[in-house]
């Protein structure tokens, strides 16, 4: 039986005084990939937010390979194996690509499977433009970028938030055989995405929130033969 | 290194070895001399200027700690140079250290005011604290002493000396900007919440280019008061400290050359045309505010923009 690489159990979080996500709970396989779908607002990215340590839930806790990451500092869940690409890219434009995977890559050891070359290998073409400022990319290749940079970290857990967000169709494609390249690897990942076709071809199980709480969870099949759940939740069909 | 990295150095080796012949008489070496400190103390600003982000009032400390320290305990303590000057910059470098703990609770303008304030404290306690100071006199020094044997007593031994330092400066500074330090330093100044993302301690970072710079600021100190043979609170000032501001502002923050044009363009302002112009404040003054409209980022990366925008 695969052992749990990431479980959240009745977790609330707030933005201030108002309550964003209300008793989530989700649990992530070891070598899986979750979808984590629902219409914006529904507190996806709230849920990335609060496992990587920006919002201190209260209450819950949230465990990574069975150790308690629950209100640590964003750096130390870092230290712990957790690594976020995050929606918009967000990578450094003043720093050449080579310096954005640079600033990633700390405290390494010598079993580390992610490295330069590695990225760069994964990436072609972010080799071709090592030395350019990462502003001067297109936006499939800051994703690229973005995602090489969270690897760097070496993690254990990927949280990717929206990674297709306004790409063109062929990249959205070129991106989706990456996302399950690394899943083949045993990379367990959480996959927030609007792109539904994407997210259901790539997951393995999918978790469904609305207005902050777990609306549906399932196998990512079950979940796509479901019209009704779909359709209530996602408003699509 | 590319090509224009290659060039860069050159000239600026050629440049420095040759003023000493270039220039008339030793009283303009002397001016090149005291302008070079200066850019020593501007490209130490500049660390936390260009590339961390953190604008400070107060690097002026810097520059007159360890000044004061080392004449002091070679006046007082009769302190031979070396350990004297060792003193000296570990003194300032520790100033820096506790006043980057002290700074760096703020952020913006609130570090700008943290830096200003400490800056006056340390001003305050020169001016008034006249047993250790000697207060608005300074401290004298009769010569400029023999360091390892080698006699710096001429203006152009001395010039040697202070044009090795700022190479040897520029190459340190260079490389920390090429660095993983120094990605990871520009990166926390562009989103440092990306920086934490990542895994890294940010105030730590912020912390070490703050020291890093404090240390840089504590060799012009020492350069300084050599140089002068002569430290009072004027060094210590905030006139002082928004000087060395100004030149890495006018010249260009964030880059290598920025803060030594910008301290050449001030010294010789303030030095040589002060001599013939008696507004010279307002002549700074207005160099500043035509450079700052026509070339926002300074006189370096505008002038770089500008050969570009040449050669297509």
């Amino acid at each position: 039986m695969a052992t749990d690489a990431l479980i959240i159990n009745e977790i609330n979080s707030f933005y201030g005084d108002s309550h964003v996500l209300h008793n989530v709970s989700l649990t992530l396989k070891e070598g899986e990939l979750l979808a984590l779908l629902g219409r914006n607002g529904a507190g996806k990215s709230t849920t990335l937010g609060t496992i990587m340590g920006w919002l201190k839930p209260r209450g819950g806790q949230i465990s990574v390979f069975g150790e308690q990451i629950g209100g640590l500092a964003p750096e130390l869940i870092v230290e712990k194996g957790v690594a976020l690409v995050p929606q918009g890219r967000r990578v450094f434009p003043s720093l050449s690509v080579r310096e954005n995977l640079m600033v990633a890559q700390i405290k390494r050891t010598k079993a580390d499977k992610w490295n330069m070359e590695r990225v760069f290998d994964t990436f072609p073409r972010l080799r071709e433009r090592r030395a350019q400022a990462a502003a001067s990319l297109s936006g499939g290749e800051q994703q690229m970028l973005a995602i090489g940079r969270a690897l760097m970290s070496n993690p254990r857990v990927l949280l990717m938030d929206e990674p297709s967000e306004g790409l063109a169709p062929q990249i959205v494609a070129e991106v989706g055989r990456i996302i399950a390249g690394l899943r083949k690897e045993g990379l367990s990942i959480v996959l927030v995405e609007q792109n539904l076709d994407l997210a259901l071809s790539l997951a393995d199980h999918v978790t469904i929130l609305n207005t902050g709480r777990v609306a549906a969870t399932g196998t990512a099949s079950a979940i796509a033969d479901d019209h009704e759940t779909l359709d209530r939740h996602l408003g699509v069909f | 290194m590319n090509r224009t990295a290659i060039q860069g150095w050159i000239f600026a080796v050629l440049a420095l070895a040759s003023l000493p012949f270039i220039l008339p008489s030793d009283y303009y070496l002397g001016i090149a001399t005291h302008a070079l400190v200066l850019a020593i103390l501007a490209l130490s600003l500049d660390i936390l200027i260009g590339q961390g982000g953190m604008s400070s009032l107060g690097h002026a400390v810097y520059l007159g700690v360890p000044a004061y320290a080392a004449a002091w305990t070679m006046q007082n303590a009769g302190l031979s140079p070396l350990p004297a000057i060792i003193f000296a910059i570990a003194l300032g470098t520790a100033t820096a250290a506790l006043f980057a703990v002290l700074a760096l609770r703020a952020r913006g303008l609130g570090f700008l005011m943290i830096t200003l304030a400490l800056g006056q404290v340390m001003w305050g306690a020169a001016y008034r604290w006249v047993g250790l100071t000697g207060g608005d006199n300074g401290i004298r020094l009769a010569t400029r002493p023999m360091v390892l044997g080698i006699d710096i007593s001429s203006v152009r031994a001395y010039y040697v000396v202070v044009a090795l330092a700022l190479l040897v400066a520029l190459v340190c500074i260079w490389h920390l900007d090429r660095s993983p330090f120094g990605a990871c330093l520009r990166g926390t100044r562009d989103q440092p919440r990306r920086m934490r993302m990542l895994g890294h301690d940010v105030w730590r970072i912020r912390f070490l280019a703050f020291v890093f710079a404090g240390f840089w600021g504590s060799v012009a100190g020492v350069l300084y008061v050599f140089d002068y043979l002569y430290v009072s609170p004027s060094a210590l000032s905030l006139p002082q400290s928004a000087e060395a501001l100004l030149m890495v502002v006018l010249g260009g923050a964030g880059t290598l050359a920025g803060p030594v044009v910008g301290a050449i363009i001030i010294t010789v302002i303030k030095t040589v045309v002060s001599s013939y112009v008696d507004r010279w404040y307002s002549l700074l003054g207005l160099t500043f505010i035509i450079v700052v409209s026509v070339m926002p980022q300074g006189i370096v990366p505008g002038v770089r923009g500008l050969l570009r925008g040449a050669r297509k």
